[in-house]
């Protein structure tokens, strides 16, 4: 059965309207924003990284002198361990997170199956301003005396204890952590519970749109292992805070010690699933756009929908393969390689269904179709170098080099970035009842595709070669020497992806206020949001629909109304 | 606008989506605990002796005293369960507070049992026995001050009009979230104290 | 003829590619991007293995990556709605269909990931983890991480560790040729890792562990030594040299560097001994 919530009078005050809402449209932006903020933060980390290893010793350009002032504007050693910790706790939690979950989650969720909002509009307002206290408080590590974390994103102990890590930055970081997975775990139980109980009367789980099914995987995935991450992280507080000895190894525990490596595993055991919660929503969105704009049916898309599933509930099996050099036993050793190389069935299925959307389509490549063309070059890219990290022999050479880096930066960063262009683009007449400019987001696609592939690609190569992660600077080694080149290439191209996101930025603003306005249906496609005004009423619709066919239903020859597609809410045609 | 569909709304509310939210919630919770416990078995068991060698015997009075005061509250979250049912908001109240109570003895014995270890010189920085007995404790205590706070704002919530059928999920979770602890509590008694 | 000064592209690609790294952390050679294609050198029995895999894994994935690109590229080129103007309405549900997609994701499955598996267990019973055993002359080393450095220890003449006789290196790790090591590690503070990649392995240091690690180098001269695990500030100056001698020149430099290890047990060694009685003056 399904609940439908009464609808109820819009509100009128500004707070009400713009800071406090409990619309799930309003929030949806608000993480959009959020995202988009710490995008740029992580992202101006990132260059300072760059930087670093490009022109070791040489003071940052501009505003280097202000940043940096004790070393005349160049990145001293702690800070850029600082700066490479935060820029990936940034973009993981701070960044992706709030864009692809938070805000396409909270947006497209109750708009695509048919419902006014979310189960619990209050539950999902808290969501959203506890992320942004988690946000305050990461932020605010960077003030303090002795700076904000700086042990890498995975924080090990003993470096991430007080031993290796005196100060108040690592505590807080921590705590912001625990915060922001306190707003994740909030947001994932509505997710679940909205999906499951509020889909429009006639729409059964395989007539939902793929890009439900992404954010409903990761939902499950967030409620079930972001407390693993929490348990592991409070653990780390008490031992930084109140003396406890859960990780304290050797020479800093004094009497019955713990053990650091356990560490690890509490925090891999939530930090495999979490990349997949990071990718799957954009593989949901990829394979509805691709069948859209071939405007032919997706390929298999219960296959899909169901491989996206196989690999939600596998990667839950497989997280040992991070720690291979932490001498786990052979039996555990070959069994997590043997389970990790089981994702690669459903991962290709996924590709072969892609492949066959597209296949004898009538490709229109509007810029969100060009994006995700874009994705799975790059996740092809990304997920075929997995195999060598999966592998315990080539990981042993491999781990904690920059192959690692650039593996995981094809499969998380440019899959879920171009993904999540591509559902900019495509999404943004629904949000905002304007299109935004064809040209200037081709360029944005092309730019931005040359400018991944150089830095990742060469990140690869360097990683490959040898060159292994988190190092100031590189080039004490004699072995990395000859790899300045392909280092100041990064950075070149890192230069010129950022320099690519200007377009997207000025015509993103631009088309808020000057685009032009956007009809019900600019896409011409059948599911449940382009069925209501570009942007939405508060109630999104005056009647629930219900729905009678799949939201694929694109190149049926036997349609008669002049449309090559038809809306959920209409009978099925048979052919 | 027709009521019956709201009534009948609230129903599919109450007793479909209302407990399926519960559920998922507990299952992150659940998530939380079973990660503390999976790293107590591990500590346990790859250890010679537990306690490891050295480390004084703790006596079972207090952590009793605590899984009393719990059971306690627990039955008397029933009772609050039939009179909310009953819409008989006086006796819940009094249900309630006598649950607060009851819950803050069970604070009470928390604290008496912290000071005591930090006596026996079981304090956190002894090592990991005396960590997990502390830090598993405190996560449990912390939640089961959550609990009071729903507990207080239900009784606050329990002077408005609307309140048996408006507030009906979020009272049920609340009680359901108390009993989730309280059986916690015990799983951790057993295997942190008696065995 | 186009010549390097006359070519103004050449001259800017340069610009742009070549290295200019401080010349304090760096050996004045310039750098071109090519050279940044290169393996480190295999000096070991064991890496080729590794390289083997890391080749066979390469080629599959260029094989279904180039099949992927011609669906993409090539799909993109001939169903442009241009050229293709009326889709094929399937939902891919046929059993052809069907039998394509499964027959993929069955074709990936064991062309790479049973052999790579099945090959990389093999070789970790076979090799990797195939220690030398207690018949074996084996060069043992303990070796210690530190905050930020490693400390290196031979047993010295009485083969046991941990006595006065033994030989202990800061910065510099000796071994002979051609000999099975074995290095057992531990570390003293916060988790580093021991990376040889000449050797083409790693493992980790880890505080209240032991960890091991073998190998066996074939080939003489000085090679890096690098912490490959997070440990704080120094982490990026945190490198030993791997000296590979002759084995007569390491039977030499370990004669020498046990008499140097001892002289502090001799009281009339002048160069070690060297301080006098402090005397309070009135």
């Amino acid at each position: 059965m399904t609940y439908v919530h009464p609808i109820h009078p819009a509100p009128t005050t500004f707070l009400k309207k713009y800071v406090f809402s409990m619309d799930h449209k309003v929030i949806g932006k608000q993480f959009l924003w959020y995202g988009i903020f710490f995008l740029g933060v992580g992202g101006m980390m990132a260059l300072l990284i760059r930087w670093t290893l490009a022109f070791p010793g040489e003071p940052f350009p501009v505003i280097g002198s202000i940043l940096f002032p004790y070393t005349n504007g160049v990145v001293p050693p702690d800070t850029y361990s600082m700066l490479f910790t935060l820029h990936g706790t940034i973009m993981i939690f701070y960044a992706i997170t709030p864009i692809l979950i938070g805000a396409f989650g909270n947006y497209c969720i109750p708009l695509l199956i048919g419902a006014r909002d979310m189960a619990f509009p209050l539950l999902n307002m808290l969501s959203f301003h506890i992320a942004v206290v988690s946000g305050v408080i990461l932020l605010g590590s960077l003030f303090l005396p002795l700076g904000g974390a700086a042990g890498g994103w995975t924080s090990y102990p003993t470096l991430s204890t007080a031993v290796g890590s005196p100060g108040a930055g690592q505590t807080f970081w921590c705590l912001a952590i625990f915060v922001l997975g306190v707003s994740s775990t909030m947001g994932a139980i509505n997710y679940i519970t909205t999906v499951i109980s509020f889909r429009a009367p006639g729409m059964g789980y395989f007539d939902m749109p793929l890009t439900i099914w992404g954010l409903w995987l990761t939902a499950i995935l967030n409620a079930i292992f972001i407390p693993v991450l929490s348990a592991g992280v409070l653990l780390l507080i008490f031992d930084r805070v109140f003396g406890t000895t859960f990780f304290l190894a050797g020479a800093a525990a004094t009497t019955g010690s713990g053990d650091p490596i356990l560490f690890q595993h509490v925090f891999w055991i939530f930090g495999h699933p979490e990349v997949y919660i990071l990718i799957l929503p954009a593989w949901g969105i990829v394979s509805d756009i691709l069948a859209f704009f071939s405007r032919k049916p997706a390929f298999g898309a219960k296959a899909t929908a169901l491989s996206m599933t196989a690999i939600t509930v596998l990667s839950t099996l497989v997280y040992g393969h991070h720690m291979f050099t932490t001498q786990m036993s052979p039996l555990l050793t070959q069994t997590f390689m043997t389970l990790t190389m089981t994702i690669s069935i459903p991962s290709a299925i996924l590709f072969a269904n892609w492949l066959g959307t597209i296949w004898k389509g009538s490709l229109r490549f509007d810029t969100p179709m060009l994006f995700s063309l874009g994705v799975v070059f790059v996740f092809g890219l990304g997920g075929l170098t997995g195999l060598y990290l999966g592998t315990a022999t080539t990981d042993f050479y491999l781990h904690d080099t920059y192959f690692v880096v650039g593996h995981f930066h094809y499969t998380m960063a440019a899959s879920v970035l171009l993904g999540g262009f591509g559902a900019t683009y495509y999404w943004f007449p629904k949000m905002f009842g304007r299109m935004m400019n064809e040209f200037w987001g081709k360029v944005h696609f092309w730019g931005s595709m040359i400018g991944l592939n150089g830095i990742f690609g060469g990140m690869l190569l360097v990683g490959y070669a040898g060159m292994h992660r988190r190092l100031y600077n590189p080039f004490v080694y004699e072995f990395m020497q000859s790899l300045a080149p392909m280092n100041l290439f990064i950075t070149w191209a890192a230069l010129f992806m950022g320099a690519a996101q200007l377009p997207f930025l000025w015509n993103f603003i631009y088309s808020l206020y000057r685009g032009p306005i956007a009809e019900a249906n600019p896409w011409k496609v059948g599911t449940l949001e382009w069925t209501v005004p570009s942007p939405p009423k508060t109630h999104n619709f005056d009647t629930i629909p219900v729905v009678k066919c799949g939201p694929h239903e694109l190149g049926n020859p036997n349609l008669k109304n002049g449309r090559d597609f038809q809306y959920q809410t209409e009978e099925l045609v048979k052919i | 606008m027709n009521n019956s569909i709201d009534e009948s709304n609230e129903v599919i509310m109450n007793t479909e989506v209302s407990p399926l939210a519960m559920t998922v919630a507990l299952i992150s919770f659940s998530m939380l605990f079973a990660t503390l416990i999976l790293g107590y078995f591990i500590f346990r068991f790859s250890n010679s002796a537990w306690p490891p060698i050295g480390v004084p015997k703790i006596s079972l009075s207090m952590p009793l005293i605590s899984t009393f005061f719990i059971l306690i509250s627990s039955i008397g979250i029933e009772f609050a369960k039939y009179y909310f049912k009953k819409s008989n908001v006086r006796l819940l109240r009094r249900t309630i507070l006598a649950v607060i109570f009851f819950g803050g003895c069970y604070f009470i014995s928390q604290i008496n049992f912290w000071t005591y270890l930090n006596v026996i010189n079981l304090a956190t920085h002894t090592g990991i026995y005396a960590s997990i007995l502390h830090g598993f404790t405190w996560i449990h205590s912390f939640h089961v001050a959550c609990a009071v706070v729903l507990l207080i704002s239900i009784f606050f919530l329990s002077f408005k009009e609307r309140f048996s059928g408006f507030h009906y999920g979020f009272v049920m979770n609340s009680f359901t979230f108390w009993h989730f602890l309280t059986l916690l509590w015990l799983l951790l008694f057993l295997i942190m104290f008696v065995f | 003829m186009m010549s390097y000064e006359n070519n103004i592209f050449l001259k800017l690609l340069n610009y742009f590619l070549s290295s200019r790294v401080n010349p304090a952390t760096v050996s004045a050679r310039e750098y071109t991007l090519w050279d940044s294609f290169k393996l480190p050198e295999d000096i070991s029995t064991t890496g080729k293995y590794i390289d083997w895999l890391f080749n066979y894994i390469t080629l599959w994935n260029i094989f279904y990556f180039a099949l992927v690109c011609i669906g993409l590229f090539g799909f993109s080129y001939l169903y442009h709605h241009k050229r293709n103007k009326v889709p094929l309405y399937t939902h891919g549900y046929k059993k052809q269909q069907l039998a394509v997609t499964f027959i993929i994701g069955l074709a990936v499955f064991l062309t790479i990931d049973i052999f790579i598996a099945a090959k990389s267990s093999y070789d970790l019973k076979a090799y990797f983890w195939n220690f030398p055993s207690e018949n074996e002359e084996t060069i043992k080393i303990e070796v210690a991480a530190q905050q930020w450095m490693w400390t290196f220890r031979h047993a010295g003449p009485d083969n046991e560790f941990n006595t006065v006789d033994d030989i202990v290196t800061n910065h510099d790790l000796y071994i002979p040729v051609n000999k099975k090591v074995e290095i057992r590690l531990t570390s003293k503070d916060v988790i580093h890792s021991f990376y040889l990649p000449n050797a083409r392995t790693k493992i980790d240091a880890m505080p209240g562990r032991i960890s091991r690690l073998w190998f066996e180098a074939t080939k003489t001269g000085v090679f890096d030594i690098a912490c490959a695990e997070m440990c704080g500030t120094n982490h990026y100056k945190m490198q030993a040299k791997l000296i590979i001698y002759e084995q007569k020149d390491y039977q030499e430099w370990l004669t020498q560097a046990h008499k140097i290890a001892t002289y502090g047990l001799d009281p009339d060694h002048k160069e070690f001994n060297w301080g006098w009685p402090w005397r309070n003056e009135k």
